[in-house]
Order: C-alpha cells, then sequence, then structure tokens
C-alpha cells in the first residue's frame, strides 16, 4: 500500500506533526472516496495526494493561520540570500558537513522551510514524484516547481552546511 | 554574481533537473559539457548530491501504525458510500482503474467493495495477507489437527463461532488444521489444508444469517496468489493459495458440495 505512506508523509510535513497528519489523511481519505468521479486520467498517486495537499492547507487554514503567511518564494529566497550567501563557498569543507548531516538536523532544517519549499522536498524526495507530477499535484506552472524545488534544496543546504557562522557577505 | 564560484539561480534550475533526471537526452548533454568546464557548478553539484545523502539517511517515509489503517479502511467501510455512488453515477473505465488504485492505496478492504459491494464484504487483498503472514509464522495454524472433531470444538471454545469443517484429504487436500486470523479488525477462523508443498488457507468470516449463494464464485489473484470467495450459509468463505486456479476452483466445489451434503 505505497500510496497510504506517501499521502501520510505528505499531511505530515505539511501540518508539522504527525498526530496533525493522520487528522488531515483522514479527512482527505473522507474527501477522496466521495471524489471519485472526479477522477480522469494522470497518476492515480497524483490525484490522492492533491486532495491530501488540499485538504491539509485548508486544515492549515483553520488551524495554523500562521504556517501560511509566507508564501512569496522570491522575497524568502532573498532574505535566504542574505541571511547565508550562495557564494563564498568553501566547498569541499561544506559538502561534507552536508553529506554528514544527521537525520534530526535533516528534520529539523526541513521542518523551518517555509510552507511553499517544504512541499517541494516532500513531494519530490519522499513521495518521489517527477516534475510533472508535482505540478499536477500543487497546480503550479513546471517552472515554477522547477525554480522552488532547487531554491528548496538551496535552502536545506545553506543550513546543513553551516551557513549560520559564515557571513561573509553576499557581494 | 560575477564571482568566478558563483552558480546562478538559473544554473542552479538546471542542475537540479539535471540530477533529477528530468533533462531530454539534448538538454543533457549540452549540460553535461557544461558541467565539465565549470568547476563551480562541479562544486554545486558535489553539495546537491551530499544533500541527496543527507536526505535519504534523514528523511524516512511515514509509515502509517495498523490503527490508522484500521481507520482509514473504516471510512471506506460503509457500503453504502460506494454502492449509492456505483448507482448515481456511470464511471469510465479509468475511474473505475482510479478507483481501484486509489481504494489499493488506502485500504485494501475499500476494493473489494467498490467493485462488488453486494457480495462478499472481505477484500481479497486482506485474505493475501493473512494467508502469507501465517506462511511466513513458525506455524501456519494454531491446532495442529487433521481430525475435524478436533479442529471444530477449538474454533467453539476460542471465538464461539463453528465454521464448517470438512477434510478433503481424499481429493488432495487434507486438513491440517486451524488457526484465527484477524480480517478487517475481526477474529475469524480459517482452516488449513495441504495440497502437495502447497498450503490452502480457508477464512470462514462470520455473517450470521447469510444465505448460501450457490451461484456466485468471485475469483481474483494478488500477487501470485488466486483467492476465490463465495458465500455460504452463515459465513463468506475465502479460499487462498498459490496453487493452479482450476485446483483451487476444484477445492472449493468438492468443499462447497460437501458442506452442503452436511
Amino acid at each position: 500500500m505505497p500510496h497510504l505512506n506517501d499521502a501520510l508523509s505528505l499531511a505530515r510535513w505539511l501540518t508539522g506533526n504527525l498526530a496533525d497528519g493522520e487528522d488531515v489523511l483522514q479527512e482527505a481519505a473522507i474527501r477522496a472516496f466521495t471524489a471519485i468521479a472526479s477522477y480522469r486520467d494522470g497518476s492515480p498517486k497524483a490525484w490522492l495526494l492533491a486532495i491530501v495537499r488540499n485538504t491539509a492547507f485548508s486544515w492549515l487554514r483553520k488551524n495554523r493561520p500562521k504556517a501560511l503567511l509566507v508564501t512569496d518564494d522570491d522575497s524568502i529566497f532573498e532574505q535566504a540570500q542574505a541571511d547565508g550567501p550562495l557564494s563564498c563557498k568553501t566547498l569541499s569543507p561544506e559538502a561534507a558537513l552536508i553529506a554528514k548531516a544527521d537525520a534530526k538536523a535533516v528534520q529539523d532544517a526541513i521542518a523551518a522551510l517555509p510552507i511553499a519549499y517544504r512541499e517541494m522536498i516532500v513531494l519530490r524526495e519522499i513521495d518521489e514524484l517527477s516534475y510533472r507530477e508535482i505540478s499536477d499535484v500543487t497546480g503550479l506552472p513546471i517552472g515554477t516547481v522547477m525554480s522552488r524545488l532547487s531554491r528548496a534544496r538551496g535552502l536545506l543546504m545553506q543550513r546543513l552546511g553551516g551557513a549560520e557562522r559564515k557571513k561573509q557577505g553576499a557581494a | 554574481m560575477a564571482e568566478a564560484t558563483n552558480t546562478t539561480p538559473e544554473e542552479a534550475v538546471l542542475l537540479n533537473a539535471y540530477l533529477d533526471g528530468e533533462l531530454e537526452f539534448s538538454a543533457r548533454a549540452r549540460f553535461e559539457s557544461q558541467l565539465a568546464i565549470d568547476a563551480a557548478l562541479r562544486a554545486e553539484r558535489d553539495r546537491l548530491l551530499a544533500l541527496r545523502q543527507a536526505l535519504a539517511i534523514g528523511l524516512a517515509k511515514d509509515v502509517a501504525s495498523e490503527r490508522l489503517r484500521n481507520r482509514i479502511a473504516g471510512i471506506g467501510a460503509p457500503a453504502a458510500v460506494a454502492r449509492s455512488a456505483f448507482k448515481q453515477r456511470r464511471f469510465e473505465w479509468r475511474q473505475m482503474a482510479a478507483a481501484v488504485l486509489l481504494a489499493a492505496g488506502l485500504s485494501s478492504l475499500m476494493t473489494w467493495q467498490l467493485i462488488a459491494p453486494d457480495r462478499s464484504a472481505v477484500a481479497p487483498a486482506a485474505i493475501v495477507a493473512v494467508h502469507q503472514h501465517a506462511l511466513l509464522a513458525a506455524n501456519p495454524v494454531d491446532v495442529v489437527s487433521t481430525d475435524r472433531h478436533t479442529v471444530k470444538p477449538w474454533f467453539d471454545s476460542h471465538l464461539a463461532v463453528s465454521p464448517p469443517v470438512v477434510d478433503l484429504a481424499a481429493d488432495g487436500f487434507a486438513l491440517i488444521g486451524g488457526r484465527i486470523d484477524v480480517v478487517d479488525g475481526r477474529s475469524v477462523p480459517t482452516l488449513v489444508y495441504r495440497h502437495r508443498e502447497h498450503l490452502v488457507s480457508l477464512v470462514a468470516v462470520p455473517e450470521p444469517g447469510g444465505k448460501d449463494d450457490q451461484q456466485t464464485v468471485t475469483r481474483t489473484s494478488r500477487d501470485g496468489y488466486t483467492v476465490l470467495s463465495w458465500r455460504g450459509t452463515d459465513f463468506s468463505f475465502s479460499a487462498v493459495a498459490d496453487i493452479a486456479p482450476a485446483d483451487l476452483e476444484a477445492f472449493a466445489a468438492r468443499l462447497r458440495a460437501m458442506i452442503a451434503a452436511g
């Protein structure tokens, strides 16, 4: 039953914890069962995950409105660049730091991502969707999917690579 | 951005797409030649590969608990939902396929109810699962006995139900015992037969008041197992084994005849 775990992972990471993720998944299951007629074609997994995502966002609007406040990717990315430049890299040691990041650090880094980036990481890295499928799930153009995913990974690498303590300026 | 070590956002997007296997052949070839001459790009690639490694270790897919699976199975369980949906709407085959896949993903129990809401309430996948589980267990039976007069009272004392027990040794299916399976959250009696080197599980889900439906035997295949399901008096039966479907059908036919004969 691969889809159930995929769906649960998405719900858990969007809501922020497993218990809320389970509630969202149950609600999504109800919606899915009553909305089967809306399925046309394409990947059934993407169809299901789209329902989970919509349910999660409804849940967040109601229960965690603050989690949805920041979704403008450009401003976040620029802010992130100012905080810890992608340039000025001492690359090999940094790559080593990233690779050695432990599970807790990885999960904290993902949890700290704005939701627009976090969902990209989950859909790609956990649910293993193609760009096309991510576009279907989120309703975003594929170009936006690509740039958000790239930025999401950039933010994770900064955080895990210890960019915090190397503020040599972005200019 | 003038620094030689910089990677532009556009380059980063291409690099990500390249590593994700999302570039088409010609774009891929172009990108690889750029990668060969651009040290900064290679360094960024190394960071991304390092991230990939960290994610592979630190980011596991959540696994739904048994409790959650059952709760979600319960969402589909009111067969009325599936039944009314099927009466009201005409489904294209693609929607039907989606329904099947969705149900397989969410709840194996639901699959069966979407396809055949009026027949047996037990999903073939659940039957296969308990059978597979029994094959993996140290012992596929809880009570070892070739004597049906031992097996039947054993169920009676453990489950307070008493499924019909017949021995089909003469037909090549020797009764070897019984066990208790949990199907759809219910404890149900299962009889185990041996056919050559294979085991056959006969799951008897109690359905008090159920009428024998002589006409309908449903055959399903899953993961190399064949499942035959039919409705008998007070029980819904499902036989599962990895033997030739024709052999399993012979088993089921003989079994039904014996049960009907009392």
